[in-house]
């Protein structure tokens, strides 16, 4: 790693290094993939090609000699037979059983040294012995005089078949040689063998040719055999024929489209024939022509590379220089930024920290409110005790003889009365609300006529109304009993609050209403007043403790503002819910709604 | 920075090409597979054949054994679509119906009656493939051996050429054969070819050959019933498609007559006929697989030559021989290619 690491320092220190250093290896990578793969790649395959081309040629030639020597042989075989009789009849036998131990054999004669034919048997006709013919001007006859054993040109029967003559003079029963036996032997076995070839693709074609160039065999297309084609002009024919030499590989173009390949052997012995395998060249080299094409793309992109590497090496290496001109400017931007980083933590850390003490200040605030709520609640009983003391020594004496009080005296005492009984109202809601908030505000819920409730609050404040010059109406929708599950007492200091604050806040003259209606699932209540109504601005604290409106205060002087306060638990309480509707001047609706059923009642 | 945006690019570019070559370089991995692969014939090929059966089936045998030793494999590039009536050619019409129907590339048709009827019923584009055809040229089912000039080619198996061959043999079987009858319908332009080769072969082995010119059934029959025992030595069973059909009439006779009997196939044989000499149907069904692939390969049948038998064989019925109480030259049955014991 240490070297690598070494390394790396050198090369950022000299880009213009570095960028020689990659054009020596892309050059080398160049001439090294050239000389050691590609080249040698194509020669093998080529080589390989062509000894293939040649190993089946050369089998082939191997195959049709010795076939061509074996029936040579059969036949000397025959005429050393032939030597040991002068019996014609015996002789003639012997021919008939050779030839059916022979079956290519189709037709053999013995002549004398003067042509005159002896004997002929044929495996297709019968001949008259006393009408045999005299061959002694047959090439034939004459070659195999001349030569002793003759192998003729091929020729054809009357029914299409080739064949070819062989002669060979033997010996009679004296040491000349007094006797020639010529043979016709068919040119099947020769097709077969070569109809047999292994070629290795259907387009590579096979063909014989003679001494003279005549197509002798050609399994693909015999026809051709039978109208004496001459493939001389043929490329590489000649030169396999003529020369009798033997062609391992010639590229030849048959048409403007296509080049072929041709391979000959040239046979040994008399006989002159060649054998020749040609083919497409696309298909016999097609892995040649393969690695031909992708050599030529590898080197062609590699020279550009290294082209464009020799071409930009100065652009290069200020694209190096920008890049590290570039790292070090982003690494100048980490620092600044982990710096950053680093501050935002600190001031992530005091946020929590402030977030920490808020908690606990909101905590000891929240145990100062019930060590208030419980002071309120002490106090409270603590005052409304003796108050009601007063209230009733108050009482009394209001209830004592008359004359003992002057009427001043009595309208002392009856103020006094008076402001009594509003403290202790007083008390109270501040007794409910300190309940409430130490979450002891008990409810006894049990299943009630809330028609009856309402009905008896509109009783207790119609006098009052009247009093004042209101007038309060009551509004059913149905004759229906709504009866609800609701704690009665609780349920009766909101409909007092709420017929209280609508009398308290409307002037003479107006209106307060309270509507009930039941729906599929509640029951709604509607306390609508034509009163002083409640200021725009001022609205959202409505339902807070303590809560009095502007307009309220020159209203009224009197009331705790703990009214709906304790309204809104209440209707809560009661799974209910409670929202209102005013305009200043003009009037306000309180709307509650409670369940029918009591289950969130119970959960709660 | 555009130079160098330029420069990336290019970069990314010959790195992708390069990896498309190198995939495909993978590819050269079964160079010696590539070079060496043996080709295979990968369209599937549909062979109709038409056959009556008994021994013709050997001329299918034997094409159907050199179709797949050239790589023509049953089942997987070529199919055979068999039609054997079974020696019942008044259904060949039906078979023959059948078989068009079922759209062959080729038909190999067995036999002159069966090549017949296959010429008459399917259209001159279909190319037809003869074998055990006597005289295909007299029969007029090709202009000239070495270029047919019709839709028909295929192999000869030369009963008619061999004619003369067969006496031959005949004579050397049974030396003591010089008296020797044979039937043949006249208006048969084969069976009158088979007779003009006959007669030149019985004068040459001084062979007294009488003759019979019957036109059907019954006056062949008043033929035979016209011999008399001592009359004659043997029968020569000329190949005439009448006379062949009502070969049991003419080995009857042989028997009765206790006479040797000489024909030109091996299905004469399994009726009862003493010697036959001719071609191997097997031989020449192998012989005739060339014709087959080359058709396959693409020529048209008009310049594929006719095939000539390479191998002719002579089958002995010892068995009937025997029988009759005759004695046959041993040689040829030593040479023979095929004994009936």
């Amino acid at each position: 790693m240490k070297i690598v690491q070494k390394i790396k320092i050198f090369f950022k220190k000299r880009p213009a290094l570095l960028i020689q250093v990659v054009i020596i290896i892309v050059s080398f990578i160049l001439i090294f993939s050239y000389y050691s793969f590609f080249q040698p790649s194509m020669a093998s395959v080529k080589e390989n090609i062509v000894s293939q081309r040649r190993s089946l040629v050369d089998a082939s030639r191997a195959e049709l000699e010795a076939s061509v020597e074996n029936n040579i042989d059969s036949l000397s075989t025959l005429s050393d037979k032939l030597i040991l009789t002068e019996n014609e009849l015996e002789k003639k036998k012997m021919v008939e059983k050779f030839m059916r131990e022979n079956s290519l054999f189709m037709e053999i004669s013995v002549a004398d040294l003067s042509g005159q034919e002896k004997i002929r048997v044929s495996k297709f006709s019968v001949f008259d012995s006393q009408s045999l013919p005299n061959v002694s001007e047959t090439q034939g006859f004459q070659g195999t005089l001349k030569d002793k054993t003759y192998l003729g040109r091929i020729e054809m029967t009357k029914k299409a078949t080739p064949y070819f003559e062989i002669g060979i003079s033997f010996k009679g029963a004296g040491d000349d040689e007094s006797e020639v036996l010529l043979a016709q032997l068919s040119l099947q076995e020769i097709w077969n063998i070569l109809s047999n070839s292994r070629l290795t693709n259907p387009r590579q074609k096979m063909f014989l040719v003679d001494s003279e160039g005549f197509l002798i065999g050609n399994p693909s297309d015999n026809s051709l055999v039978l109208k004496r084609e001459n493939m001389l002009s043929y490329p590489g024919v000649r030169r396999v024929i003529k020369d009798k030499t033997d062609l391992n590989y010639l590229e030849y173009r048959r048409d403007a489209k296509e080049t072929r390949i041709i391979s000959g052997a040239v046979f040994n012995g008399g006989l002159g024939w060649g054998v020749f395998l040609d083919e497409p060249r696309k298909q016999a080299l097609l892995a040649y022509d393969k690695i031909k094409k992708v050599s030529l793309i590898f080197i062609i992109l590699t020279s550009s590379l290294l082209i464009l590497l020799i071409a930009n090496a100065r652009e290069l290496r200020l694209i190096f220089s920008d890049l590290n001109q570039g790292k070090e400017n982003l690494d100048a931007e980490v620092k600044k930024r982990t710096e950053q980083l680093a501050e935002l933590d600190k001031t992530t850390k005091l946020l929590v920290g402030r977030d920490l003490e808020l908690l606990e200040a909101n905590r000891k605030l929240q145990e100062m409110d019930t060590i208030k709520s419980e002071f309120v609640s002490v106090a409270a009983h603590q005052l409304r005790t003796p108050l009601t003391g007063i209230k009733w020594s108050y009482l009394a004496l209001l209830e004592s003889d008359p004359g003992s009080l002057t009427a001043d005296q009595q309208k002392i005492i009856e103020d006094g009365l008076k402001a009594i009984n509003h403290t202790i109202e007083l008390i109270n809601d501040l007794l409910n609300v300190a309940h409430i908030e130490e979450g002891k505000y008990g409810f006894n819920f049990s299943k009630k006529s809330i028609t009856e409730l309402i009905e008896n609050t509109y009783k207790r404040y119609l006098p009052i109304a009247k009093e004042k010059g209101i007038n309060l109406k009551l509004e059913f929708d149905s004759n229906e009993l709504h009866e609800l599950m609701i704690d009665s007492d609780k349920m009766s200091i909101v409909f007092d609050n709420l017929i209280d604050n609508a009398v308290k806040y409307t002037s003479p003259g107006g209106e307060v209403a309270l509507s009930v209606r039941g729906k599929d699932g509640s029951v709604e209540f509607k306390v609508r007043d034509t009163g002083i109504g409640v200021p725009e601005d001022q609205k959202h604290r409505l339902f807070s403790k303590f809560f009095r409106a502007d307009n309220a205060l020159l209203f009224q002087t009197s009331g705790s503002g703990l009214g709906l306060y304790m309204v809104k638990n209440i209707i809560d309480r009661h799974c209910g819910t409670i929202s209102f509707e005013s305009e200043e001047n003009k009037g306000t609706a309180v709307s509650f709604s409670l369940p029918k059923t009591a289950a969130c009642i119970i959960d709660k | 920075m555009k130079k160098t945006l330029l420069f990336l690019i290019l970069l990314a570019a010959i790195v992708i090409i390069s990896t498309i070559i190198f995939r495909n370089g993978i590819k050269l991995k079964g160079l010696s597979d590539l070079v060496s692969s043996k080709s295979s014939h990968s369209k599937k090929y549909a062979i109709g054949v038409v056959l009556t059966g008994g021994a013709y089936q050997q001329a299918f045998d034997g094409l159907r054994y050199q179709l797949a030793k050239e790589g023509y494999n049953e089942g997987e590039n070529v199919s055979f679509i068999i039609r054997d009536v079974r020696g019942d050619t008044s259904k060949l019409p039906e078979a023959i119906q059948s078989l068009l129907g079922e759209n062959p590339d080729l038909i190999y048709a067995i036999s002159t009656p069966v090549t017949s009827e296959v010429k008459k019923l399917a259209s001159s584009d279909i190319p037809i493939v003869f074998n055990a055809v006597g005289d295909p040229l007299g029969a007029g089912f090709i202009k000239s051996y070495s270029r047919t000039e019709t839709n028909l080619t295929g192999c000869s198996n030369l009963s008619a050429e061999l004619s003369g061959k067969r006496l031959e043999i005949f004579k050397e079987a049974f030396p003591g054969i010089d008296r020797v009858v044979t039937f043949y319908n006249p208006e048969n332009s084969f069976s009158t070819l088979s007779i003009q080769n006959l007669r030149p072969a019985a004068m040459a082995l001084g062979i007294n050959l009488r003759e019979f010119e019957v036109k059907n059934t019954d006056e062949l029959r008043d033929a035979l019933a016209a011999l008399k025992t001592g009359e004659y030595d043997g029968i020569y069973v000329v190949p005439d498609a009448m006379v062949v059909s009502n070969i049991d009439l003419v080995i009857q006779k042989s028997l009765e007559l206790n006479i040797p009997s000489m024909a030109h196939e091996q299905t004469l044989m399994e009726q009862g006929v003493s010697l036959a000499y001719g071609a191997n149907f097997y031989d020449l069904g192998s012989q005739c697989a060339s014709t087959v692939i080359s058709i396959l390969s693409g020529q048209k049948p008009d310049n594929i030559p006719v095939i000539t038998p390479s191998k002719l064989d002579i089958i002995v019925n010892l068995k009937q021989i025997k029988e009759s109480g005759r004695e046959i030259d041993s040689a040829i049955t030593t040479e023979a290619d095929k004994v009936i014991f």
